[in-house]
Protein backbone atom coordinates (compact mmCIF):
# COMPACT_ATOMS: atom_id res chain seq x y z
CA UNK A 1 0.00 0.00 0.00
CA UNK A 2 2.83 2.33 0.90
CA UNK A 3 4.52 1.52 -2.38
CA UNK A 4 1.44 2.46 -4.37
CA UNK A 5 1.03 5.66 -2.43
CA UNK A 6 4.67 6.48 -3.06
CA UNK A 7 4.34 5.66 -6.77
CA UNK A 8 1.23 7.81 -7.02
CA UNK A 9 3.01 10.67 -5.30
CA UNK A 10 5.97 10.35 -7.65
CA UNK A 11 3.63 10.22 -10.67
CA UNK A 12 1.91 13.42 -9.61
CA UNK A 13 5.18 15.10 -8.69
CA UNK A 14 7.13 14.39 -11.86
CA UNK A 15 4.29 14.68 -14.35
CA UNK A 16 4.49 17.67 -16.57
CA UNK A 17 1.99 20.44 -16.85
CA UNK A 18 1.10 22.16 -20.06
CA UNK A 19 -1.26 22.59 -22.92
CA UNK A 20 -1.80 21.14 -26.37
CA UNK A 21 -4.31 22.31 -28.97
CA UNK A 22 -5.16 22.00 -32.65
CA UNK A 23 -6.52 24.89 -34.70
CA UNK A 24 -8.01 24.27 -38.14
CA UNK A 25 -7.20 27.17 -40.43
CA UNK A 26 -10.01 26.44 -42.90
CA UNK A 27 -12.23 28.89 -41.00
CA UNK A 28 -10.21 31.80 -42.42
CA UNK A 29 -12.47 33.86 -44.66
CA UNK A 30 -9.75 35.84 -46.43
CA UNK A 31 -6.63 35.12 -48.42
CA UNK A 32 -3.72 34.92 -45.99
CA UNK A 33 -0.08 34.41 -46.93
CA UNK A 34 2.92 33.71 -44.70
CA UNK A 35 5.27 35.56 -47.07
CA UNK A 36 5.19 39.15 -48.41
CA UNK A 37 3.74 37.77 -51.68
CA UNK A 38 0.10 36.82 -52.26
CA UNK A 39 -2.04 35.80 -55.23
CA UNK A 40 -4.25 38.63 -56.46
CA UNK A 41 -7.78 38.27 -57.80
CA UNK A 42 -6.36 37.90 -61.31
CA UNK A 43 -4.16 35.01 -60.19
CA UNK A 44 -0.93 37.01 -60.45
CA UNK A 45 1.56 37.32 -57.60
CA UNK A 46 1.32 40.66 -55.82
CA UNK A 47 3.20 42.36 -53.00
CA UNK A 48 3.29 45.64 -51.10
CA UNK A 49 3.59 48.41 -53.68
CA UNK A 50 3.04 46.00 -56.57
CA UNK A 51 -0.74 45.75 -56.78
CA UNK A 52 -1.22 45.86 -52.99
CA UNK A 53 -1.70 48.61 -50.46
CA UNK A 54 -0.95 47.94 -46.79
CA UNK A 55 -3.76 49.17 -44.52
CA UNK A 56 -2.13 48.32 -41.21
CA UNK A 57 -1.07 45.58 -38.83
CA UNK A 58 -3.25 42.89 -37.36
CA UNK A 59 -2.59 41.04 -34.11
CA UNK A 60 -5.04 38.64 -32.50
CA UNK A 61 -4.07 36.82 -29.30
CA UNK A 62 -5.84 34.04 -27.48
CA UNK A 63 -4.99 31.94 -24.43
CA UNK A 64 -5.74 28.23 -24.64
CA UNK A 65 -6.18 25.95 -21.64
CA UNK A 66 -6.22 22.24 -21.01
CA UNK A 67 -6.45 19.79 -18.11
CA UNK A 68 -4.99 16.37 -17.22
CA UNK A 69 -1.49 16.95 -18.57
CA UNK A 70 -2.92 18.58 -21.71
CA UNK A 71 -5.05 15.56 -22.67
CA UNK A 72 -8.32 17.46 -22.18
CA UNK A 73 -8.29 20.71 -24.20
CA UNK A 74 -10.69 23.41 -23.06
CA UNK A 75 -12.34 26.21 -24.96
CA UNK A 76 -13.23 26.91 -28.55
CA UNK A 77 -10.37 27.08 -31.04
CA UNK A 78 -12.55 28.72 -33.69
CA UNK A 79 -12.93 31.91 -31.67
CA UNK A 80 -9.50 33.28 -32.52
CA UNK A 81 -9.98 32.69 -36.27
CA UNK A 82 -13.38 34.38 -36.10
CA UNK A 83 -11.80 37.40 -34.40
CA UNK A 84 -9.13 37.45 -37.09
CA UNK A 85 -11.78 37.48 -39.84
CA UNK A 86 -13.76 40.23 -38.11
CA UNK A 87 -10.69 42.44 -37.74
CA UNK A 88 -9.87 42.19 -41.45
CA UNK A 89 -13.48 42.95 -42.36
CA UNK A 90 -13.57 45.96 -40.01
CA UNK A 91 -10.45 47.42 -41.64
CA UNK A 92 -11.82 46.87 -45.16
CA UNK A 93 -8.97 44.59 -46.18
CA UNK A 94 -8.86 41.96 -48.91
CA UNK A 95 -6.22 39.75 -47.36
CA UNK A 96 -3.20 39.43 -45.07
CA UNK A 97 0.49 39.10 -45.87
CA UNK A 98 3.49 38.36 -43.59
CA UNK A 99 1.31 36.11 -41.46
CA UNK A 100 3.17 34.65 -38.48
CA UNK A 101 2.29 32.62 -35.40
CA UNK A 102 3.78 33.14 -31.97
CA UNK A 103 3.58 30.66 -29.11
CA UNK A 104 4.22 31.65 -25.51
CA UNK A 105 3.79 29.33 -22.57
CA UNK A 106 1.95 31.07 -19.77
CA UNK A 107 4.06 31.92 -16.74
CA UNK A 108 1.43 30.24 -14.62
CA UNK A 109 2.61 26.82 -15.82
CA UNK A 110 5.78 27.31 -13.81
CA UNK A 111 3.93 28.02 -10.58
CA UNK A 112 1.79 24.90 -10.61
CA UNK A 113 4.42 22.89 -8.76
CA UNK A 114 4.73 25.54 -6.10
CA UNK A 115 1.09 26.41 -5.69
CA UNK A 116 -0.81 23.20 -6.20
CA UNK A 117 1.34 20.08 -6.47
CA UNK A 118 -1.40 17.90 -4.97
CA UNK A 119 -3.89 18.72 -7.71
CA UNK A 120 -1.42 18.85 -10.56
CA UNK A 121 -3.49 16.88 -13.12
CA UNK A 122 -6.39 19.24 -12.58
CA UNK A 123 -4.30 22.38 -12.69
CA UNK A 124 -5.01 24.02 -16.08
CA UNK A 125 -2.02 24.29 -18.38
CA UNK A 126 -1.97 27.31 -20.61
CA UNK A 127 -0.33 28.72 -23.73
CA UNK A 128 -0.90 31.99 -25.50
CA UNK A 129 -1.05 32.06 -29.30
CA UNK A 130 -0.69 35.29 -31.24
CA UNK A 131 -1.46 35.59 -34.97
CA UNK A 132 0.11 38.60 -36.68
CA UNK A 133 0.27 40.04 -40.14
CA UNK A 134 -0.32 43.04 -42.38
CA UNK A 135 -3.79 43.73 -43.74
CA UNK A 136 -3.69 44.56 -47.45
CA UNK A 137 -6.06 45.83 -50.08
CA UNK A 138 -5.76 45.15 -53.76
CA UNK A 139 -5.04 48.18 -55.93
CA UNK A 140 -5.94 48.16 -59.61
CA UNK B 1 13.47 39.05 3.49
CA UNK B 2 11.39 35.95 2.82
CA UNK B 3 8.90 38.08 0.89
CA UNK B 4 11.62 39.45 -1.37
CA UNK B 5 12.97 35.95 -1.98
CA UNK B 6 9.49 34.70 -2.86
CA UNK B 7 8.98 37.62 -5.26
CA UNK B 8 12.35 36.92 -6.88
CA UNK B 9 11.40 33.28 -7.41
CA UNK B 10 8.05 34.28 -8.89
CA UNK B 11 9.61 36.75 -11.33
CA UNK B 12 12.41 34.40 -12.35
CA UNK B 13 9.95 31.58 -13.03
CA UNK B 14 7.69 33.91 -14.94
CA UNK B 15 10.60 34.90 -17.17
CA UNK B 16 11.31 31.27 -18.02
CA UNK B 17 8.55 31.17 -20.61
CA UNK B 18 9.90 32.72 -23.77
CA UNK B 19 7.79 33.31 -26.83
CA UNK B 20 8.91 32.23 -30.28
CA UNK B 21 7.60 32.73 -33.78
CA UNK B 22 7.11 30.48 -36.77
CA UNK B 23 7.36 32.15 -40.19
CA UNK B 24 9.30 31.70 -43.40
CA UNK B 25 12.30 34.04 -43.61
CA UNK B 26 13.70 33.65 -47.10
CA UNK B 27 10.95 31.89 -49.03
CA UNK B 28 9.84 34.14 -51.89
CA UNK B 29 6.66 32.44 -53.12
CA UNK B 30 3.17 32.85 -51.62
CA UNK B 31 2.47 30.38 -48.78
CA UNK B 32 -1.28 30.52 -48.37
CA UNK B 33 -2.97 29.71 -45.06
CA UNK B 34 -6.46 28.22 -45.07
CA UNK B 35 -8.52 27.16 -48.04
CA UNK B 36 -8.60 30.44 -49.97
CA UNK B 37 -5.84 30.58 -52.54
CA UNK B 38 -6.16 34.12 -53.89
CA UNK B 39 -7.62 37.51 -52.98
CA UNK B 40 -11.37 37.40 -53.49
CA UNK B 41 -11.24 33.67 -54.18
CA UNK B 42 -13.60 31.04 -52.87
CA UNK B 43 -12.79 28.27 -50.43
CA UNK B 44 -11.47 25.16 -52.07
CA UNK B 45 -12.29 22.20 -49.88
CA UNK B 46 -9.45 19.86 -49.03
CA UNK B 47 -10.01 16.13 -48.66
CA UNK B 48 -9.78 15.52 -44.91
CA UNK B 49 -8.58 11.94 -45.40
CA UNK B 50 -5.66 13.03 -47.53
CA UNK B 51 -2.35 12.75 -45.67
CA UNK B 52 -0.39 15.96 -45.19
CA UNK B 53 2.52 16.26 -47.55
CA UNK B 54 3.93 19.27 -45.77
CA UNK B 55 4.48 19.28 -42.02
CA UNK B 56 7.06 21.03 -39.89
CA UNK B 57 7.47 21.37 -36.18
CA UNK B 58 9.51 24.05 -34.52
CA UNK B 59 10.18 23.90 -30.81
CA UNK B 60 12.26 25.70 -28.26
CA UNK B 61 13.55 23.99 -25.20
CA UNK B 62 14.84 25.34 -21.91
CA UNK B 63 16.83 23.06 -19.66
CA UNK B 64 19.45 23.80 -17.01
CA UNK B 65 22.17 23.09 -19.57
CA UNK B 66 20.69 24.57 -22.76
CA UNK B 67 18.77 27.77 -23.20
CA UNK B 68 16.02 28.35 -25.72
CA UNK B 69 18.20 30.93 -27.48
CA UNK B 70 20.38 28.14 -28.87
CA UNK B 71 17.31 26.13 -29.85
CA UNK B 72 15.78 29.08 -31.64
CA UNK B 73 18.88 29.55 -33.78
CA UNK B 74 18.74 25.90 -34.83
CA UNK B 75 15.07 26.09 -35.76
CA UNK B 76 15.28 29.45 -37.54
CA UNK B 77 15.39 28.23 -41.14
CA UNK B 78 13.67 24.90 -40.66
CA UNK B 79 10.36 26.04 -42.17
CA UNK B 80 12.13 27.61 -45.16
CA UNK B 81 14.00 24.40 -45.90
CA UNK B 82 10.85 22.31 -45.58
CA UNK B 83 8.84 24.63 -47.83
CA UNK B 84 11.57 24.66 -50.46
CA UNK B 85 11.71 20.87 -50.51
CA UNK B 86 7.93 20.31 -50.43
CA UNK B 87 7.21 22.77 -53.23
CA UNK B 88 9.98 21.34 -55.40
CA UNK B 89 11.91 24.62 -55.25
CA UNK B 90 8.83 26.72 -55.91
CA UNK B 91 7.33 24.58 -58.70
CA UNK B 92 4.19 23.91 -56.60
CA UNK B 93 2.09 26.02 -54.22
CA UNK B 94 2.07 25.38 -50.46
CA UNK B 95 -1.15 25.53 -48.41
CA UNK B 96 -1.12 25.51 -44.60
CA UNK B 97 -4.38 24.10 -43.24
CA UNK B 98 -3.66 23.03 -39.68
CA UNK B 99 -1.83 24.51 -36.71
CA UNK B 100 -0.89 22.56 -33.60
CA UNK B 101 0.89 24.01 -30.63
CA UNK B 102 1.67 23.29 -27.04
CA UNK B 103 3.68 24.17 -23.97
CA UNK B 104 5.04 21.77 -21.40
CA UNK B 105 6.81 22.35 -18.13
CA UNK B 106 8.49 19.48 -16.34
CA UNK B 107 9.77 20.76 -13.06
CA UNK B 108 10.68 18.32 -10.33
CA UNK B 109 13.04 19.43 -7.60
CA UNK B 110 16.41 19.29 -9.35
CA UNK B 111 15.47 19.29 -13.00
CA UNK B 112 13.82 21.84 -15.19
CA UNK B 113 12.47 21.25 -18.69
CA UNK B 114 10.32 23.76 -20.53
CA UNK B 115 9.26 23.04 -24.07
CA UNK B 116 7.11 25.18 -26.36
CA UNK B 117 6.33 23.97 -29.85
CA UNK B 118 4.33 24.84 -32.97
CA UNK B 119 3.58 22.48 -35.86
CA UNK B 120 2.14 23.63 -39.17
CA UNK B 121 0.76 21.09 -41.62
CA UNK B 122 -0.68 21.36 -45.08
CA UNK B 123 -0.53 20.35 -48.68
CA UNK B 124 1.13 21.25 -51.91
CA UNK B 125 -0.95 21.85 -55.02
CA UNK B 126 -0.31 22.59 -58.67
CA UNK B 127 0.62 26.20 -59.20
CA UNK B 128 -2.21 28.72 -59.44
CA UNK B 129 -0.25 30.88 -61.81
CA UNK B 130 1.32 29.07 -64.72
CA UNK B 131 4.31 30.93 -65.97
CA UNK B 132 4.63 31.13 -69.73
CA UNK B 133 6.96 28.57 -71.20
CA UNK B 134 10.43 29.73 -71.95
CA UNK B 135 12.14 28.41 -75.04
CA UNK B 136 15.88 28.07 -74.92
CA UNK B 137 17.61 27.61 -78.26
CA UNK B 138 20.55 25.44 -77.30
CA UNK B 139 21.75 24.81 -80.87
CA UNK B 140 21.77 28.16 -82.53
CA UNK B 141 22.49 28.13 -86.23
CA UNK B 142 25.86 29.57 -87.03
CA UNK B 143 26.28 32.55 -89.18
CA UNK B 144 25.98 32.01 -92.89
CA UNK B 145 28.67 29.84 -94.36
CA UNK B 146 30.96 29.79 -91.33
CA UNK B 147 31.93 26.83 -89.17
CA UNK B 148 29.95 24.30 -91.15
CA UNK B 149 31.11 20.92 -92.18
CA UNK B 150 32.64 20.52 -95.51
CA UNK B 151 29.83 18.39 -96.87
CA UNK B 152 27.20 20.74 -95.55
CA UNK B 153 28.91 23.72 -96.93
CA UNK B 154 26.65 25.59 -99.13
CA UNK B 155 28.07 26.85 -102.25
CA UNK B 156 27.79 30.53 -102.45
CA UNK B 157 25.59 31.61 -105.17
CA UNK B 158 27.43 32.86 -108.19
CA UNK B 159 27.10 36.42 -108.62
CA UNK B 160 25.70 37.06 -112.00
CA UNK B 161 26.63 40.27 -113.49
CA UNK B 162 23.79 42.14 -114.97
CA UNK B 163 23.91 41.95 -118.66
CA UNK B 164 24.98 45.08 -120.20
CA UNK B 165 22.68 46.42 -122.68
CA UNK B 166 24.34 46.81 -126.03
CA UNK B 167 25.33 50.28 -126.70
CA UNK B 168 23.43 51.87 -129.44
CA UNK B 169 25.52 51.97 -132.56
CA UNK B 170 26.80 55.26 -133.40
CA UNK B 171 25.73 56.59 -136.64
CA UNK B 172 28.67 57.24 -138.95
CA UNK B 173 29.47 60.79 -139.25
CA UNK B 174 28.72 62.25 -142.50
CA UNK B 175 31.57 64.11 -144.05
CA UNK B 176 30.63 67.39 -145.35
CA UNK B 177 31.12 67.50 -148.99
Amino acid sequence: MRFFAFALAVFFAVGCIGNRQTVKMNELGYAVSMTPQIYGSDGKVKADGVGLEVLGDIEVSHSYWSLLYSFVPLGDTKKQIQNFNQTIAARGGNGVINFEIENEGCGMNNFAYLVAPAVLPFFPGCSKITMRGKIVREVR
Amino acid sequence: MVKYAALLIVFSLGACSRQFIIKPDNFTKPVMVGEIRQIGGEKQGVDAARPYDLSTEIDVLDTPTASSLEEEKKAQNKLDHRLTAATLVGERDALITELKFGSYVFFPILFYYDKDWIRVSGFTEAKLLKEPERIYNLNPKPAMGRKTRKDEKQKPEKKTKPKKEPRPKKEPRKRPR
